[in-house]
């Protein structure tokens, strides 16, 4: 499970709460990921319709 | 997922048959500046507002939990059950070093 920070239009951190996402494929310390918020999708990316997951990582943005 | 503290625990005299044997806690969302402590020091109490949490991991008093909140809460049920949250953790570390640049 990874923190992460949402960013502003600017690419400064934004003033909301941090929140728990799961990942898959190993993302580093402050690299820019795409976070989807589909629960569907993230119990079937977990093969488990019961995982009361979220938030995934769904890819690493090349900077 | 949310992080935050057990603060409480609540009993009922009567709830919705649907719960059968549940555990129910009183949870404060833990504010960011106390990620890294929370976990050996209680956190300070936020300015958040407290959730109450369906419990089935057996948290105490003064735990650090991820909590889920909205449908996602009903997921573990086979049957539908009116929670909209629900411990999924227990943490005993977390490491929050926020981005600065």
């Amino acid at each position: 499970m990874l923190l992460c920070q949402r960013e502003d239009e600017a690419g400064k951190a934004s003033a909301e709460p941090p929140f728990i996402a799961i990942d898959l494929f190993g993302a580093g310390m402050h690299q820019r990921v795409f976070v989807s918020t589909d629960g569907i999708g993230a119990r079937g990316i977990v093969h488990d319709e019961h995982s009361p997951v979220r938030n995934f990582i769904q890819g690493a943005i090349d900077d | 997922m949310r992080i935050g503290q057990v603060i409480g625990k609540i009993t009922m005299s009567r709830q919705d048959p649907a719960f059968k044997a549940a555990r129910w806690l009183m949870v404060s969302p833990v504010e960011a500046q106390d990620f890294n402590t929370c976990c050996n020091k209680p956190p300070r109490l936020s300015k958040e507002p407290s959730v109450v949490v369906y419990d089935r991991l057996g948290a105490g008093t003064n735990d650090i939990v991820g909590f889920v909140e909205g449908a996602e809460a009903t997921a573990p049920f086979d049957e539908p059950t009116p929670i909209d949250a629900i411990t999924v953790a227990l943490f005993d570390q977390i490491n929050y070093q926020p981005y600065k640049g």
